[in-house]
């Protein structure tokens, strides 16, 4: 294989695995404080994705603005009325609690907006391409690379340098403690959503841009390689959960180069058992978490 | 239920226990055998409604066999209905149609099964690929074997839908001959309980109930946590995927998206909200929602409340599940049922000397 090959398969797979940084961010926020794997994440890309589909008219920087206040707001409703009365419960009921959430705003998306999908026009910008020697790169792989760059360093710096960062971070290391250390823990856990919330929005605007589609199981797919990329990364570890985005995307990308094509479209199935293993030799993912472990 | 378990049992007392844990059984095929017989005078379109339904009780039981009695949650079992019908579907497309859709090794192609053979392999084939599943996934407990039967799921799901040669792929297998039929249904539902019940009866099973409430005590006490989970797990898909061959049998036709998240859904909310913990729970939670579902698909086609149209609207049969399960999940966690099984003995107030009410509060025999 040819160093020109290599680069290109190198720059799909940054671009890939910052997408599913994204989306494992969102998931991996949440399992920290709440023990919880929230698959309705997705459905905040599918409010997200048809905000974009249905706001048109102001200039692009309202409507994003927009958007993300829409998903952060679903994201704060959706915390209030379906996960903090099931607080508390062990993390399977949490699991199913957020399997039903999701189910329910898929369907709500079909009952008012129908099952058939939608195409949204794209910025044009984004699909052009910039040349550096012989390569190509599309606008919209950098884009997507430099705002996860951007969005992480921001919640790094957030989660690192303020108080209600800090608090957080205690509430993900052991909950009860922190709450008798004086975290409020409605405060962190809302503050929690509205983040996921916020990542959901801009993984959502950056889906529609490189798909141009809509649909309501458009979050289905995102949720299943943030799913991926928390458990590889260490369930509980908010690094883990970005390291597993940029490694899923690695191991997709040489899965897609190096398989044999009778084997290429079972790719994904290897990617699952792959989490199978890490779940059964590795349950702490490739990063050590103490506080996912129930001591026995 | 540990004071009750450990100290020695009278023999009237194990009499009256032992009449309570019939009736219970005798009282789920009552229920089951009497809404069959209610809904088989309706329509054809009720009646295939109640096929569906008596699938839908096979396959919460067989959920359940694992989940209530292990205490650990799977989201991989609709995997093992869709090995059972993809492997009743090998056996029973006439052999032309065979050849014309499929790339199958002679001796296959050849094969031709009655009904009932072919319902009983699928299930024995769900089996066998649970029971290799089970040595690594009855390690992991709580959260990661809910994760782990997802992958499970997912990756019977893709190769499913990729292997083309057998499974005819994203389109599917078609030309099935449909023998599922109410009586048929009916039938194997019935063994179904049945068989579920009998193996609440056993050694193995009351080992894994004990290891469910408390683990470690379990392990303490010498109890093989893991196999005899796995024992648990192997019965359960051997039941889901007796519900696969009848469902094969039924639509005829079918492709791996029949055998994912949205039925996986259905069958979760169907045990949740009946109760996961018993018996009892899983087919009333079975028989409940189908009639809900049913009530709701109804309105879903439009219809005329006295002067009032309601147009037809997709999607309200899911929304209303949803509804069902969330509320469920927060009003009342451990379902219709809560957890204890139903008798006739107990609406007849013919409680056997007060010795059976407490025993089944807290232990779903």
């Amino acid at each position: 294989m040819n160093t020109h090959l290599i680069i290109e398969y190198t720059i799909n797979g940054v671009s890939l695995g910052s997408l599913y940084a994204l989306f494992a961010l969102g998931i991996g926020l949440l399992f920290g404080i709440m023990r919880l794997i929230n698959f309705a994440h997705g459905e905040l890309m599918m409010i997200g994705a048809y905000g974009l589909c249905f706001i048109v008219s102001p200039p692009w920087p309202v409507r994003v603005a927009i958007i993300l206040g829409l998903t952060i707001a679903f994201a704060l409703a959706m915390e209030r009325l379906a996960f903090r009365p099931a607080r508390g419960a062990d993390p399977d009921t949490l699991l199913i609690t957020s399997f039903a959430v999701s189910f329910l705003l898929q369907n709500l998306a079909i009952l008012f907006f129908g099952a058939l999908p939608r195409s949204v026009a794209i910025w044009p910008f984004l699909t052009r391409s910039v040349h550096i020697g012989s390569y190509s790169i599309q606008n919209i792989d950098l884009v997507t690379v430099g705002v996860t760059v951007v969005l992480l360093f921001a919640f790094g710096l957030f989660l690192g340098r303020t108080r209600l960062g800090v608090q957080m971070r205690a509430a993900a290391e052991n909950f009860t403690m922190a709450r008798l250390l004086g975290v409020r823990a409605d405060t962190v856990i809302a503050v929690a959503f509205a983040m996921s919330g916020l990542l959901a929005g801009v993984a959502s605007i950056i889906l529609v841009q490189q798909t141009g589609i809509i649909e309501p199981t458009i979050g289905v797919t995102p949720v299943l390689a943030a799913f991926v990329a928390t458990i590889l990364g260490g369930l509980g570890s908010l690094v883990g959960a970005v390291i597993g985005g940029y490694f899923l995307g690695a191991i997709t990308v040489a899965l897609q180069a190096t398989l044999p094509l009778a084997f290429r479209s079972y790719r994904d199935a290897f990617v699952f058992g792959a989490v199978l293993l890490v779940l059964v030799l590795r349950p702490q993912g490739l990063l050590v978490h103490r506080s996912t472990f129930t001591r026995v | 239920m540990t004071e009750k378990t450990l100290s020695v049992t009278s023999r009237p007392r194990q009499r009256v226990e032992w009449a309570y844990k019939v009736s219970s059984l005798l009282t789920l095929l009552a229920l089951v055998a009497a809404v069959t017989g209610l809904a088989s005078l309706g329509s054809p379109v009720l009646q295939n409604v109640l096929v569906n339904m008596l699938i839908n009780v096979i396959l919460v039981v067989g959920l359940y066999t694992f989940v209530g009695n292990t205490g650990v949650f799977s989201f991989g079992h609709i995997g093992f209905m869709a090995i059972g019908a993809y492997s009743t579907g090998l056996l029973r497309i006439p052999e032309q149609q065979k050849a014309a859709l499929l790339v199958l090794p002679r001796m296959l192609e050849r094969a031709s099964f009655s009904s009932t053979q072919a319902v009983l392999v699928g299930g024995a084939v769900a089996a066998l690929v649970a029971a290799f599943l089970s040595l690594p996934l009855m390690r992991l407990g709580g959260l990661t074997a809910g994760l782990g039967t997802f992958a499970v799921l997912n990756i019977i799901n893709i190769v499913a839908a990729n292997w083309d040669h057998f499974t005819g792929g994203s389109t599917g297998m078609a030309g099935v001959p449909t023998s599922t039929t109410i009586t048929s249904a009916l039938v194997w539902s019935v063994l179904a309980i049945a068989l579920a019940w009998g193996f609440q009866q056993t050694r193995v099973c009351l080992r894994a109930r004990a290891s469910r409430e408390d683990e470690p005590a379990a392990r303490a006490l010498g109890i093989n946590v893991i196999s005899d989970r796995a024992v648990a797990f192997t019965l359960s898909a051997f039941i889901c995927g007796i519900a696969g061959g009848l469902y094969g049998q039924l639509a005829g036709s079918f492709g791996p998206s029949a055998f994912f998240l949205p039925t996986t859904f259905i069958v979760v909310a169907m045990l949740v909200v009946g109760g996961r913990f018993s018996l009892s729970g899983a087919v009333i939670g079975a028989i409940f929602l189908a009639t809900v579902s049913e009530g709701l698909r109804r309105i879903e086609g439009g219809v005329h409340v006295g002067p009032l149209h309601i147009p037809a609207r997709p999607g309200l049969q899911e929304v209303g599940l949803a509804l069902a399960l969330l509320l469920t999940l927060l009003l009342r966690p451990r379902g219709l049922t809560g957890g204890n099984e139903v008798s006739l003995l107990d609406a007849g107030k013919l409680r056997l000397g007060g010795l059976t009410g407490r025993r089944t509060r807290t232990d779903a025999g």
